[in-house]
């Protein structure tokens, strides 16, 4: 009875820390990855006709793993107290359908190249970075996920491909462009970008 | 005229399949008959590609460079011929091997493989000889033309511990090649025209051992008999 | 130098990939409760959300905040780069745009049909291994000996057992020799030159007065540019230029595709990218290893624009 009570008492505590302990970012990344690739390679999912279905369960994917809002107001930074919130939500939908049309294309071309999950740097105030690569035929490109803790779960709020922080990049842009023009003009500009093709 | 070694009857390459390669030195000594026996030497550096599978088969192919000397090729037989050297001797010249080996293991230690094996020197050797006739001073210029050699042998291998190969057997070849000198001068043996020499035994021995060194590189040394000795040795590496 | 353009994005798919729509199906609908819009309604009708799950998320969309990452766990440093010659660089990254476009993609995917990868990749490995000085000077500049004696160790084996460099033995897994992709711009930036300030070159792309020192050097190192004569030299780098190309088709398209401005979003992968190799070099610098630490890398002193 004793040896349950302690038995219990430790898989409570393993079950509650969880979320501290290292390793959780990096399984959370490498599953979600995986339920990507399983829809990626399901062979029932094969003909061209199931295009719309394999995007649809990827964008459950997407939103389980990002943190969206974190990730546009990382790249709005202080411009984001520039914007309503009604203009928040829409640049929040805007941008996510603006990097869904570049890349949903790119992810259903995937031929079975091996993704190496390798290392993983815990941060203080609940952040980590886990350092991927994939490895094609001709080169290995790395790729860091750089992961927040929110409410006890893990979500991706950046990517660095080959050093690039896609963060970093769209703030470059958006400072740019907020430089001179106001948020709505920049709202239109990524209603255009959808728009287009 | 055997070129290079002829290397382990098995492959060393994955039984998956995949490419070895090597870079290997050779010297060579032979006896050339054409009148007169001559002594022939090489050194042979050459690099090679081979791609092998199933711990069976093997085709390989070289390049490389060699060198040539002919002893006392330049000797007179006439008193009143005067030569300023005896040997003929030509530096780095290209050649190209190509080659194919089987091989059937009887157990896990002992088996026997065949080969065959070609070299072709695609350039000539040429070397000038300077002296007197009868009191007219002359100048000619020997060329060895079209070497090549055609081996084929017989090889059984005894695998020891940590996969060295220890392996011996005979072998048969043939090689030819054309000698001309660009004008008759009495007493000396090569004439205008093409003069085919050949070597003078068509049967040898060879035996050798291929040793994994570390990280996929493999060492080989290996001797060969056939009325002179030759010997060389190629650092592999196993892809 | 030769991937500055290759900063893949390609692959940034497998992360950013599948952005959610707002043609909601059934399955985005059980998510509702995460999305902003059900918040912002929330938040709109004046509920107060007093349940504690849901007011972070009210927050996220509604309050102003400190939004100020400079101090970010990740030193998200201002890693921007003066641009004061912006309209003759747009210009001249609109002719490298066209000339991918018109002439080298189309060239490219020709090549790519006729010649099989696999003898694509080891022509690419041909001239990595040709790159050999360039490299191999930078790491002694760099005072990172162990990345010299690498680089020495792969030329060595990539040449004698790699026929010549067509074939790359060196990185598999048993000699596991890391290529040193170092320049000498990476050389200068180890040694605290900054950038100065952002040059779009025709043909070569994305660069800086410090990076230009590579162009120039590299010239002088690279033995293709000594082949004889001078327009042979020239062929063989466009073929060069050409092979490369054919193994990365679509990732420059794709982080255009991606841009809202793809000038500055070139502009911003060169950056990052040049920043991130400085820092990794210096990281394996003898002289610099240990200041690394607390000192910040030159590139980050730059005056924003």
């Amino acid at each position: 009875m004793k040896k349950q009570f302690a038995a219990l008492t430790i898989l409570m505590l393993f079950v509650f820390s969880i979320p501290v302990y290292a390793g959780v970012p990096m399984t959370t990344v490498e599953a979600t990855v995986n339920r990507v690739l399983n829809v990626l390679r399901d062979p029932k999912l094969k003909s061209p006709a199931a295009k719309e279905i394999k995007k649809e369960k990827l964008r459950v994917i997407y939103k389980d793993m990002f943190d969206e809002i974190e990730f546009s107001k990382r790249t709005l930074t202080r411009n984001w107290n520039k914007f309503s919130p009604a203009q928040r939500v829409e640049f929040v939908n805007l941008f996510e359908q603006v990097l869904e049309k570049s890349y949903m294309d790119k992810i259903l071309d995937y031929s079975n190249e091996k993704i190496d999950f390798y290392k993983e740097t815990m941060i203080p105030e609940g952040k980590a970075e886990i350092e991927s690569k994939i490895i094609t035929s001709s080169k290995e490109i790395p790729i860091f996920y750089r992961m927040i803790l929110k409410n006890g779960k893990w979500k991706v709020y950046d990517v660095v491909v080959e050093n690039v922080s896609l963060v970093q990049n769209y703030r470059t842009q958006f400072n740019d462009i907020l430089a001179n023009k106001t948020p709505e003009q920049l709202l239109e500009i990524l209603r255009k970008k959808v728009k287009e093709h | 005229m055997a070129s290079g070694l002829f290397g382990p009857p098995q492959t060393v390459s994955k039984e998956a399949g995949g490419l070895n390669t090597a870079i290997g030195y050779f010297y060579h000594e032979d006896t050339f008959k054409n009148d007169t026996d001559h002594l022939i030497r090489q050194n042979q550096i050459y690099s090679q590609v081979a791609y092998g599978a199933k711990n069976m088969w093997e085709i390989y192919g070289r390049i490389g460079v060699s060198d040539l000397k002919i002893s006392d090729c330049f000797s007179s037989t006439n008193v009143l011929t005067t030569t300023s050297k005896l040997d003929f001797e030509e530096n780095w010249k290209f050649f190209g091997t190509l080659g194919a080996k089987g091989f059937y293991p009887v157990n896990k230690i002992f088996g026997i493989g065949a080969f065959i094996q070609g070299t072709y020197h695609f350039s000539n050797y040429t070397d000038s000889v300077a002296g007197s006739n009868n009191g007219t001073p002359y100048v000619a210029d020997l060329k060895i033309k079209n070497l090549w050699d055609i081996n084929a042998g017989i090889g059984f291998q005894l695998t020891a511990p940590r996969d060295i190969k220890l392996y011996a057997g005979p072998y048969v070849y043939y090689s030819e090649a054309k000698a001309s000198l660009d004008s008759n001068i009495p007493g000396i043996e090569y004439a205008a025209g093409n003069v085919s020499i050949r070597n003078k035994s068509i049967v040898g021995g060879f035996a050798g051992v291929d040793i994994p060194l570390f990280k996929g590189f493999h060492l080989n040394v290996e001797g060969q008999y056939a009325g002179r000795f030759s010997a060389g040795a190629a650092i592999s590496y196993i892809y | 130098m030769k991937s500055y353009l290759s900063v893949a994005l390609l692959c940034a798919f497998l992360a950013v990939g599948c952005a959610h729509s707002q043609r909601s199906s059934s399955a985005v609908a059980t998510q509702a409760d995460i999305s902003p819009k059900t918040v912002l309604l929330a938040a709109d009708s004046g509920q107060q959300a007093t349940d504690a799950q849901v007011k972070p998320k009210t927050q996220s969309v509604n309050d102003d905040e400190n939004l100020d990452y400079a101090e970010d766990t990740f030193k998200e440093e201002r890693v921007e780069i003066a641009d004061p010659i912006e309209p003759f660089n747009r210009a001249m990254y609109h002719f490298n745009d066209k000339l991918y476009f018109w002439a080298l993609k189309p060239v490219a995917q020709g090549y790519k049909v006729v010649v099989p990868e696999p003898a694509r990749i080891s022509v690419k490995n041909f001239f990595f291994n040709l790159g050999f000085p360039v490299r191999f000077l930078s790491c002694l500049l760099q005072a990172d000996f162990s990345g010299a004696a690498n680089e020495f160790g792969r030329f060595g084996i990539n040449t004698i057992w790699g026929v010549g460099g067509l074939l790359d033995p060196s990185s598999n897994k048993e000699l596991d020799l890391q290529k040193q992709e170092t320049d000498l711009g990476q050389t200068l930036g180890v040694y605290g030159v900054g950038h100065g300030f952002y040059i779009v070159w025709p043909i070569l792309g994305p660069s800086s007065p410090r990076d230009t020192v590579d162009i120039a050097g590299d010239y002088f190192l690279y033995p293709v540019s000594y082949v004889y004569p001078w327009y042979a030299g020239i062929g063989v780098r466009a073929y060069e230029i050409v092979n490369s190309t054919s193994l990365r088709i679509g990732d420059y398209e794709s982080l255009k595709e991606a841009a809202i401005d793809p000038y500055i979003a070139m502009r911003d992968a060169y950056i990052q990218y040049r920043l991130k190799k400085v820092k990794a070099r210096k990281a394996r610098s003898l002289i610099f290893k240990a200041e690394e630490t607390s000192a910040p890398a030159a590139d980050t002193a730059l005056p924003n624009k």
